[in-house]
C-alpha cells in the first residue's frame, strides 16, 4: 500500500496543477482566501495582487505562483501570472523499485528548478460571458548529471516536460459561463449570528451576503513541447463545472488531453472533482 | 437573468468521481479492446516461390529485444529501460538469427510493439522488414498506458505468429487471470492469451496457436490454460484438421530431472524455479500430438534440450519451450549454441530457440 503512494502523489500533483485559475484578481468575493483538496491556497493580498501555493504538497515540491493584475478597465482586464516549483524531491520519491516506481530507481536527478510565466487579456462580455486568452512559457533549469526518463503519459508529460528539457510554450483559451443568483442572509446584530433563511426579523435583517454561483468553464490549452529529437505538441479540452456558495466551492469536469508524445498520438479522458473551502 | 437551480451536493459529485475512475484509466483490460488480434504486413512482400513440400517451423521467446541486459524483474540488476540504440542492436542479433533459420512459421513470445521499456520500437513491423516473412497476426498480453511500477510506464507486449504466407481468422483467446493477486496487482498484471490464426499455403490450411503461459503455479492456473489451449487444438484434430501448437509454456516436461532450485534464479519472492507438482501437466500433449522433441530424446538427456535460463553467465538448464502438432514433424533442433544450431546464443535472448519441420503437405 505504501508503494501506491507515489503513484498517487504524482496524479495528485499533476491534478493540482491542471487547476483551472482563469479569475482576475479582484473578482468581487467577500472572503480572500480559498483552499481545496486539489486547489491551491489563494491568498488575495489586495486589488492587484493575489498568492496562492499548494500547500499539502508545498514540502514535497516547493511552489508559489503570484497572479499580479495590470490593468481593469472596460470590461477588459490584463493580468499575468509568474510561478516557480522545485520537483527535484518529487520526482526523486517516485524514483524506486517496485510497485509505485514511476521512475526507474537508477535515474540521476539533480536539483531541478523551474519558472512559468503567462499573461492573460480577459473580457466581459455580459454577466454571464468571459473570454481570457493566455500566452506564456515555462523553462526549465538542471543542475548537472541529469538521466531520467520523460513520464509518457497525457496530462502528465506536458507538465512534467520541461524537467528534462529546457522550456514549453503554452497556449490558453478560457471561455466561462456564469449564472448567479444572491444569497441572502439573515445577519442577527444582537448573538452576531448568519442564517440563510430568508425569515430575517427586524432585528436580524436581511442583507446580501453573497451570490449563490454556477460557473461553466470551458479550458482549450496548447502546448508546444521542443526536445532535441522532436517537438511535440499535446491539446487539453477541459469542461469544468463549479458550484459556488458562501462558504465553499466544489468543481466537477474532465478534461480531454490529446497530441504527439514520444511514442506517437495518445489521447485520454481524465475526471476532475474537488471542494474548495473560503476562508 | 438566467436562474438555474441546482440539485448535486458533495454525494452526487463523489459518486460520480467514483464511477468515472472505476471504468479503465490506464487501458489495462486487453479484452475491452476493439481489435485484440492485431495483423500486420511486412513493407515489402517477398512471395515464396513455390509451394514448400517441408515448413520450417520456430518458436522463440526474445525477451522484449532485452537480449541479456540485467533487468530488475530478474533481480539481477535494475535496469527497466532501454534506448533506442541498444533496442536495435538487439534486434539485429535476432534477426540474424531468424534470417539463419529462415522460418516460414514464426512463434514469437514477449514482443513489444509500443513500450517505454524497448524505445516505443514496434519489433514486430522491423522484423518483417528485415526478414523474409511477411505477414503477422500480434495479441497483447500486457497492455498500459502507464505501469506504475520499477518506471515501465507505457507497455504493450505480447505473442505474434509471423508467417510468409496469408494469415486469416485472427484471434486473441483470453487465459484465465491470477485470482490470487489483489485487485491492483491484477489491474496492471500480465493478461495471458493465445493468438490464433490460419495460415493458407496453396490450397491447404495450417491453423497455429502461440501462447505464453503464467510462470507461476499458483491456483492452478497454469495448468487451466494449459486445458484450455488443449481443448481447442483436440476440437480441430477431431475434425481432421492440421494444426501447429507451441509458445513458452513456463513449465518442464515429464520425466525432467531437475525440477527447483535453479542456480539462475536469485529473486527471493518468485516461484520461477519450482516446478514440483507439475510433472504431467503435459503428459496429454506428449502423449496425442507429435512433439518437435519427442520425450523420449528428452528422457536419454535433458540438458540437450534445454531453452532458457534466467542469468548469462548460467548455460541454459530447462526446457520451457515447445511446439506440437498433429502432422509430421522431424528435425526437431534446440538452438543452444554454435554447435546446436550455428550461432551462439546465450547472448540474444534468455530463451533459446525451438525449430522443427512439419511435413504436413505431403499428406
Amino acid at each position: 500500500m505504501k508503494n501506491i503512494f507515489s503513484l498517487y502523489l504524482l496524479l495528485f500533483t499533476v491534478i493540482t496543477f491542471a487547476q483551472i485559475d482563469s479569475t482576475k484578481t479582484n473578482e468581487k468575493k467577500l472572503k480572500t482566501t480559498s483552499v481545496g483538496l486539489f486547489d491551491p491556497w489563494r491568498i488575495s493580498i489586495n486589488d492587484k495582487h493575489e498568492l496562492s501555493t499548494q500547500p499539502l504538497l508545498f514540502f514535497i515540491i516547493p511552489n508559489a505562483k503570484l497572479k499580479y493584475q495590470w490593468y481593469d478597465k472596460n470590461n477588459t482586464t490584463l493580468f499575468s501570472k509568474h510561478s516557480f516549483t522545485i520537483p527535484t524531491l518529487l520526482l526523486r520519491s517516485i524514483s524506486r523499485e517496485g510497485t509505485g516506481g514511476i521512475l526507474p530507481i537508477e535515474s540521476k536527478i539533480p536539483f531541478i528548478f523551474t519558472t512559468k510565466h503567462q499573461f492573460f487579456v480577459q473580457k466581459s462580455f455580459s454577466e454571464i460571458h468571459k473570454l481570457s486568452i493566455g500566452f506564456g512559457g515555462e523553462m526549465g533549469f538542471h543542475g548537472k548529471n541529469s538521466d531520467f526518463p520523460t513520464i509518457d503519459f497525457p496530462i502528465i508529460f506536458p507538465r512534467t516536460h520541461v524537467y528534462t528539457n529546457n522550456f514549453l510554450v503554452q497556449g490558453d483559451f478560457i471561455w466561462t459561463i456564469r449564472f448567479y443568483k444572491k444569497i441572502t442572509t439573515c445577519q442577527d446584530f444582537k448573538s452576531h449570528r448568519k442564517n440563510t433563511t430568508n425569515s430575517c426579523s427586524v432585528s436580524s435583517p436581511k442583507i446580501i451576503l453573497s451570490e449563490k454561483r454556477f460557473l461553466i468553464d470551458f479550458h482549450s490549452t496548447y502546448f508546444h513541447l521542443p526536445t532535441n529529437f522532436d517537438n511535440y505538441r499535446a491539446f487539453e479540452e477541459s469542461l469544468i463545472l463549479r458550484r459556488e456558495t458562501y462558504n465553499k466551492g466544489y468543481k466537477l469536469g474532465v478534461k480531454y488531453s490529446y497530441g504527439t508524445y514520444p511514442f506517437g498520438k495518445g489521447n485520454g479522458f481524465f475526471p476532475f472533482f474537488d471542494v474548495i473551502f473560503k476562508i | 437573468m438566467i436562474q438555474i437551480k441546482i440539485y448535486w451536493d458533495r454525494y452526487m459529485y463523489l459518486s460520480l468521481f467514483l464511477v468515472l475512475m472505476a471504468c479503465d484509466p490506464f487501458n489495462t483490460k486487453i479484452e475491452n479492446h476493439e481489435n485484440q488480434a492485431l495483423t500486420y504486413q511486412a513493407n515489402n512482400i517477398t512471395t515464396p516461390s513455390s509451394i514448400p513440400a517441408k515448413l520450417n517451423v520456430v518458436s522463440w521467446n526474445i525477451k522484449f529485444g532485452g537480449a541479456r541486459f540485467d533487468f530488475f524483474f530478474d533481480c539481477h540488476g535494475t535496469k527497466s529501460l532501454m534506448k533506442k540504440n541498444e533496442v536495435e542492436q538487439n534486434l539485429k542479433l535476432l534477426v540474424e538469427k531468424i534470417n539463419q533459420v529462415n522460418p516460414d512459421i514464426l512463434f514469437l513470445q514477449e514482443v513489444d510493439i509500443l513500450s517505454k521499456r524497448s524505445a516505443y520500437i514496434d519489433m514486430i513491423q522491423w522484423i518483417l522488414d528485415n526478414s523474409e516473412l511477411n505477414y503477422g497476426v500480434y495479441a497483447s498480453q500486457w497492455a498500459a498506458d502507464y505501469i506504475p511500477s520499477d518506471g515501465i510506464g507505457k507497455v504493450n507486449s505480447g505473442n505474434v505468429i509471423l508467417s510468409k504466407y496469408p494469415l486469416s481468422e485472427n484471434e486473441r483467446i483470453a487465459l484465465p487471470l491470477i485470482e490470487s493477486q489483489s485487485n491492483i496487482v491484477q489491474y496492471f498484471y500480465l493478461r495471458r492469451n493465445i493468438v490464433k490464426t490460419k495460415a493458407t499455403i496453396g490450397s491447404q490450411e495450417l491453423f497455429l496457436f502461440n501462447t505464453h503461459l503464467t510462470a507461476y503455479g499458483e491456483d492452478n492456473i497454469k495448468k487451466e490454460q494449459l486445458t484450455i489451449l488443449k481443448d481447442r487444438i483436440d476440437e480441430l484434430n477431431t475434425q481432421n484438421k492440421a494444426f501447429i501448437a507451441g509458445g513458452d509454456f513456463n513449465t518442464i516436461p515429464p520425466s525432467s530431472i531437475k525440477k527447483t532450485d535453479f542456480a539462475d534464479v536469485v529473486c527471493s519472492d518468485t516461484e520461477d524455479d519450482n516446478y514440483e507438482g507439475e510433472e504431467d501437466y503435459l503428459t496429454d500433449f506428449y502423449n496425442d500430438y507429435h512433439s518437435a522433441i519427442p520425450l523420449e530424446y528428452y528422457k536419454k538427456d535433458n540438458s540437450l534440450y534445454f531453452t532458457h535460463s534466467i542469468d548469462k553467465n548460467i548455460f541454459w538448464n530447462r526446457k520451457i519451450d515447445y511446439l506440437f502438432t498433429n502432422q509430421q514433424i522431424s528435425n526437431g533442433l534446440t538452438h543452444q549454441n554454435n554447435e546446436r544450431g550455428g550461432l551462439e546464443m546465450m547472448s540474444r535472448s534468455d530463451h533459446a530457440m525451438l525449430s522443427s519441420t512439419i511435413e504436413f503437405l505431403q499428406q
